[in-house]
Parts: structure tokens; sequence; C-alpha cells
């Protein structure tokens, strides 16, 4: 099930009204759990069974982490399970794929064994999620759980169970543990963050990508329909993915709990550390505790190891994002990136003083975004070095150009209608019956705009 | 404790009950407010109410113009049959008249509206009418009728479409879909609307930018968006992910047929005394090595039985290794000259052993 179907808001609406109507704790859990395996075996029973095996492992893991001799063997564990039911579900053809590639280059021809792996759904996203459990049990930073049903709702909780927030368990499972009541304020404060996900989703992503997904299918596209199709697509991923969080925030809200914001306005970022800690912040944070930092990141002095450590988190960030080459050069390159910027002495906490100088990193920092971006929504690297060597396309005779600017011209549009919603976020100067008046227009406008066959979420893949 | 997610944007102050209260009602009504000018300002075009119907002379003129072809043959089917076969090349290797007639993106709805309301009403009645279809499509009655689909369908219709409300009204449609065109048929113009408001922004966004019109920029997105522009391999996975729908076998083929358009469409032809031809087409995945799943092959075996009893033909192309993978040029589109002429020259072949051998 997803956010924009039908059955979503049936399936909703009676969960809402049963949950707040049972009141007692243990029976609102239930309820959720049942709810969230309700969701998310909607098309596909079978991926409960995969979330049913994660969540018994982590919980037995947990305990026995805190309370066996063998601390290390059960965090072993853990980790061999999580991220093999990555390696299996993920990346295994990937790798086969790659293995095989290699063998025929040096002229063995294996044969190919290649599996028909369906990719679960948002199986990065609890994974993530069980494995920082265990370890932060393992280092200390919390306590194993004994309620096998809190511990469930945690991993399964249906809101962010597919694309995050990842969230952390010392957040999520206090929440889960404690007796929640309805708060009107919450509820109310829910709505905004919902109709701005639906606007997001249904009116600018689904209808700026398909320029974009038209552009990137495009056999020899000019450099200038590359560049309108890249900035589509920055807008196009930012509004899909911060509408998940907006969304699966506030349906989280109204059942009285709080999840963790993943976007503060990404693409006013002035470096890539900004950026990342702005893009996503729920994966990048997650990386920074569990990876960057064992790995040394933190403490390290020396260039080449520096350079090994941001390089080796980014990598596995691309990584993660999808098993393909093009997702690890992404990660490389936004690596690369960091290592740049710390050498040059603007990474960190870098803040220009100056204004000229904060406009001239932001547009800095926003080109090499959307360069990012053009390797992230490449359908494959041979296609994207085709499309980059055919850069004579500027003829202003030509169609292709006036295309360029028309699809530039709507992005342009729903940029517009994105900073509109943005400063209402921030800015207490609009009256209270202006904000009315938008949220009416945005309301009618998600109406019209819904197709019943839209879009998935493109985060939905990772 | 705040909760807020964006500071400012709480819609609660925290004191003055009446300010909230007053700011969520005021707020409730402009939406609803919109929402009931929308509806009252709509008038209602029931989708599949038949009464209700703006008729154009669609039907007429394409009745009339098949009517002075006399075709022998007339071939049906969507973009499969305007890529699969050579109507020319058809005509003259079985030497009748031939003639196709297709719409992209069409499926059974449109098909049985062609049967019902074009085919069977023309005096000049063809002898034999072939079907070209994949999968499940027959007895998916529901598949392509909703959004882009539906004017074109809705041009197809007369003021009595009982069969049609019931297969797509009643039976073809989920719960929600039904309850939703039933009570709130407005929701369904929704995509004129949007049709309309996206080429709004579109033509606005492009006539403050430059110099030129609306019309002359959409002009430029479909030269630069053209089919020959596009990368084949990735229209094809495109292509192959958005078709996976018909691939799926929901139930027995029984229970799908009873919801279905299919013995409708073999009644039509039997009060019509025309002879129907079913052709399965060979899909590209076929053609690459994937073998056929065993629930399809169920499927097709009691398709197979359907038509058979009904003295309807099949004729089975799923396994035709001759139509190999090189011949397809998108999807499970063939190639507008190699693989339409080969899979041309096939079905004639095929056509003048059963038919000439049995003198008809």
């Amino acid at each position: 099930m997803i956010f924009t179907d039908l059955e979503f808001l049936y399936f909703y609406v009676g969960l809402f009204v049963l949950y707040w109507a049972i009141r007692n704790k243990t029976a609102q859990n239930v309820l959720l759990l049942i709810g969230s395996y309700v969701f998310y075996g909607w098309v596909h029973p079978w991926f409960c069974l995969l979330i049913a095996g994660s969540t018994v492992t982590d919980f037995v893991c947990g305990l026995k982490i805190k309370s066996s001799s063998h601390h290390k063997r059960w965090l072993v564990i853990s980790l061999v399970v999580n991220l093999g039911l990555l390696g299996v579900f993920k990346y295994f053809n990937f790798f086969i794929d790659n293995v095989y590639e290699l063998l025929a280059g040096v002229g063995i021809h294996a044969n190919r064994m290649t599996l028909r792996i369906f990719l679960p759904v948002g199986i990065s996203f609890y994974t993530f999620q069980t494995l920082s459990y265990t370890i932060d049990i393992y280092k200390g930073k919390l306590g194993p759980r004994k309620s096998f049903l809190d511990f469930s709702v945690f991993v399964a909780f249906f809101p962010q169970l597919v694309a995050g927030p990842i969230e952390r368990a010392s957040r999520l499972l206090p929440q889960v543990e404690s007796r929640r009541r309805f708060n009107p304020e919450q509820f109310m404060e829910a709505w905004p963050l919902l109709i701005f996900g639906y606007f997001k989703k249904l009116v600018i992503a689904d209808n700026i990508s398909i320029y974009v997904d038209k552009i990137f299918m495009l056999e020899s596209p000019t450099l200038l329909l590359l560049i309108a199709g890249t900035l589509g697509f920055a807008l196009q991923i930012f509004a899909d993915f911060s509408a998940y969080t907006d969304i699966a925030r506030a349906c989280s809200k109204m059942l009285g709990f709080e999840l963790m914001e993943n976007f503060k306005s990404p693409y006013l970022a002035i470096s890539p550390s900004d950026f990342w800690r702005r893009w996503h912040i729920s994966l990048s944070s997650w990386i920074r505790d569990y990876l960057y930092i064992p790995l040394g990141g933190s403490r390290v002095a020396g260039n080449l190891k520096f350079f090994y450590v941001v390089m080796t988190t980014m990598t596995l960030a691309g990584l993660w994002h999808g098993a393909s080459w093009h997702f690890v050069i992404w990660g490389m390159y936004h690596g690369l990136l960091l290592f740049c910027y710390h050498k040059l002495g603007f990474g960190g906490k870098w803040e220009p003083k100056k204004l000229y100088t904060r406009i001239a990193a932001w547009a800095i920092m926003f080109g090499f975004t959307n360069i990012g971006w053009l390797l992230f929504r490449t359908p494959n690297m041979a296609w994207l070095a085709k499309a980059v060597s055919n850069g004579g396309g500027l003829r202003p005779d030509d169609f292709s150009m006036l295309a360029s600017i028309e699809i530039l011209a709507m992005a342009g549009f729903f940029w517009m209608w994105t900073a509109v919603m943005y400063s209402m976020k921030s800015g207490p100067k609009w009256h209270k019956p202006l904000h009315a008046v938008v949220y009416g227009i945005l309301l009618v406008m998600c109406i019209i705009f819904y197709r019943q066959q839209g879009g998935d979420f493109i985060y939905f893949q990772f | 404790m705040n909760f807020s997610p964006y500071g400012e944007l709480n819609l609660m102050e925290k004191n003055g009950t009446i300010r909230k209260l007053a700011y969520c009602v005021m707020m409730t009504s402009i939406t609803l407010g919109v929402v009931a000018i929308a509806l009252l300002t709509y008038k209602p075009e029931a989708e599949f109410h038949s009464a209700a119907y703006s008729k154009s002379d669609y039907l007429e003129k394409m009745k009339t113009s098949l009517n002075s072809a006399k075709p022998e043959v007339l071939f049906v089917g969507n973009s499969m049959l305007e890529c699969g076969l050579n109507d020319r090349l058809f005509s003259r290797l079985t030497g009748t008249r031939t003639i196709k007639m297709f719409r992209g993106g069409s499926a059974s709805a449109v098909w049985y509206l062609y049967f019902k309301n074009i085919i069977t009403k023309i005096e000049n009645k063809p002898e034999k009418v072939v079907l070209y279809f994949r999968d499940t499509m027959l007895t998916k009655p529901e598949f392509r009728t909703k959004e882009q689909y539906l004017d074109y369908i809705k041009m197809l219709t007369t003021d009595e479409e009982p069969e049609l409300e019931l297969v797509l009204y009643n039976n073809g449609m989920s719960m929600s879909d039904s309850f939703m065109l039933q009570y709130f048929p407005f929701v369904y113009e929704r995509a004129k609307t949007r049709d309309k408001l996206s080429n709004l922004i579109r033509g606005s966004s492009i006539e403050a930018t430059t110099l030129y019109s609306a019309g002359y920029a959409d002009l430029a997105l479909k030269k630069t968006f053209e089919e020959s522009n596009m990368d084949e391999s990735l229209v094809t996975a495109v292509q192959l992910e958005a078709e996976k729908e018909i691939g799926k076998v929901t139930d027995d083929f029984e229970v799908l047929l009873e919801r279905s358009f299919l013995p409708y469409i073999i009644e039509l032809v039997k009060e019509a005394d025309i002879e129907l031809i079913m052709v399965r087409v060979r899909k590209r995945v076929y053609a690459e090595g994937q073998p056929e799943p065993q629930y399809m092959k169920d499927y097709i075996a009691g398709l197979k039985n359907y038509l058979e009893s009904n003295n309807v033909r099949l004729l089975d192309y799923t396994h035709c290794k001759e139509i190999d993978a090189s011949l397809f040029e998108n999807g499970d589109h063939l190639s507008k000259q190699k693989g339409k002429d080969t899979f041309t020259i096939i079905l004639a072949n095929d056509f003048n052993k059963i038919y000439k051998a049995k003198g008809k």
C-alpha cells in the first residue's frame, strides 16, 4: 500500500478511529502492529516474512548482547542477518553480473546464475533501523527491550517503514512504550504537513517527472535538454522524497508519534557537509554515527586516511541507494567533494561571513549538487557519456532548445510554488487567513492532480 | 512539549482558544467552499450513464468509412496491430480486401464498442474479424478505461450501453472506484481540468519567458520527444514495466470471463454472422528466451477451450520461433518494417493454409 492509494485513505481512517477508540496502550500497539503488517504486505504478503524474520533476530540478539558473555558474537549475528538480507535481495544479481562480466573480459565464459529476485520495498530502511538498535545496545547506549510487541512496532511502524525517516531506537522506542493521549494541537499540526506532502508529490513531482523521464530516455539529448532534465530531476526528487517524509510525519503525529525531520532546505546548502546536514538527514546521520565515526573519520589527521574514510563512507552511501554503478559513482563523487572542500578549509560547519561569499558558495554548491543528480538519474553510465559528449545541440532553430526552455520554465513555476510553501513555513509575516487560502488552493490542486495510476515514490526502490 | 515541525507554521497559537477555533472554522470553510463552488458549477456528465453522453458524429463517420471500404477481413487491435500487420501485404498474399482498425492504447472496452456500435452495425459487414491481443487483455475489462482513455470510450458509445455499464461500472471496478463514480462523478472529470491547468502552466511559462506561442512550444516538445528520438532499450524497459498489469492472472479463467466483455463480443459476432479469429501475438520476453509461466499457460488453456466451444479460432504466436528478438523495436512492438512484414507473411500463410484448404 502506498500513501497515494485510495485504499490507504480507507485503511488510515479506519485505523485512526479504532486506535483512539481503544485508548489502552498495549491494545493500540497490537493494532499498530497488525496495521503495519497489512500496510506492508498489501501487495506482496510474503514481504511480511522478511520483516518478521528481521524483527525476531534483532530482538533476540538485543537481549543476548546484554545478557550473554559473547556480546560480539550476537552483534555479528545481527549484522550478518540484516546485511545478508540486503545482500541477497538487493545486491546479489549486481554482484553476479559484475563477476560474470569480469570473467568474460578475461575470456572465461561462466554460466550466468541470476536469481529472479523481487526487491522488497523499504528493506534498506528497516534493516538500517534495526541495526542501529543492536549496535547501540552493544555500545551500551541503549538497554535491550523485553517487550517483543513494542519492539515489533518499532521495526514495522507503517508511516516510516518503506521510505523513512530511519528512526533511532533511542528516539522511537520510548514513544512506542509510553502511553499516548489524543492531542488536538498535535492533530492540527499534522494537516499542513499532510497538504504540503500530497501537493509536492501529486502536483509537483508527478508532473515534472513526465518530462524528466522523457529526457532521460532520449537517444541523444542536447546539452540544454540535459541541463533541463537535471534541474527538473533535482526538483522532482526533492518534492517526491520530502513529500513522503511529510506525509509519514503527519500520519505519525495524528497517532501521537513524532518522527524526525529529514530535510532542511537542502538546496540552500553552501558546502557538501552542509548539504548532508540538510538532505536525507536520517540516513546521513546514520552513516556518520555507524560508519564514518567508527572508521575513524572524526579524528584522522592524515590526508590519505581521511580520503580513505570519506570515500569508503560515501561509496557505501551511494551503494545503499541501489545496486548500480551510477549510484556508486554518485557516492564517490560526493566523497570527493567532501574531501576537496575539507582540504580547502570549507569543510565541517564553515560559514562565510559576507553575503556575496555566501551567495557564491551557494551557487557553486548548487551546481555541484546538480552534477551529482545527473550521475544519480542517468539510466546508465554509457548513456551519460554519450549524452555529455553530444554537447553541440544549442542551435537556435532547434526544436529541442525551445523544448528545454519550456521544461525549464515549468520547473521554475513549480520551484516558485515550493518557495511559497517554504516561506509559509518560516515566515510569521504571512497573515493567517492567507495561509488558509493557500492551503485551500493546495488541497483542491491535490484533488485535481491525483492520478490513480500515478508514479511510486522514488525512494521506494531503495 | 512543543512538537511543531515548522516553528511558526503551527496552526494553533499557544493562547487564544477563540482564535484557534475561528481559524480552524475559517480554514475548513474555505476549503469546503472551494469544493462546493466546484460542485455547484459542475454539470454532471456521468461517465457510464448512457443518457448523459454528448454525442459526436465520430461513430457515424467510422461506420460510413468502413462501410464504403467493404472489407472482407477486418483486423482490430491497438498499437500491437499497428506494428504487427502490413494490411496491404496481407491483402496481396491472401487475395482478400483487408482493413485494419486500431487505436494505440486501446483495450477490451474499446474493442467491445467497436464490435457493438460499428462492425456489426454496417451494411457491408466483414466476413472475418481478427482481434490482436496479449496476455489477459480480453478478460481485463477495466484495463485502460480511466483517465486519458475515458474520452475515447465515450466517443464510441450510444444512448444505450447497459453491458458497458454492467461490466465496467459494476463488475470491473474496485469498490472504491465504483463508489466514487456513482456518487462523485465529477471526480472523474479531473483529467480534463488537470489537462487544462497543465496546459495553462506550460503555456504561460513559455509565453512569459520567450517570444514563442504556447502552441509552437508544444510542437517543439512533440518533435523533441517523438519516437524516433528515443532510446529503444530504455523505452522498452519502461513499456515492459507498464505492461506487467496485463501479465497478471488474478483469478481462474472462468471467474475472469464472467466479468469481461468477451462473452458479449462473441454474442455480437454470432448474431451478425461474422467469423471471429483471435490472434495472440508474441511478446518480447518470450522471444528473448523467458519461459511462459505456468499460470499463463493455464489461463490460455481455459481461453482456448472457451473460444473453441464458441467456434472462435485462436491463433497463438507466443511460441513462434520465426519472430526472434531482433524483430522487436520497442517494448512488445515489432519493428515497423522487418518485424511487421515478417509477421504479416507468417499470418497470411496460416490464413491461406486454413481457409484456402477449406475453399473459403
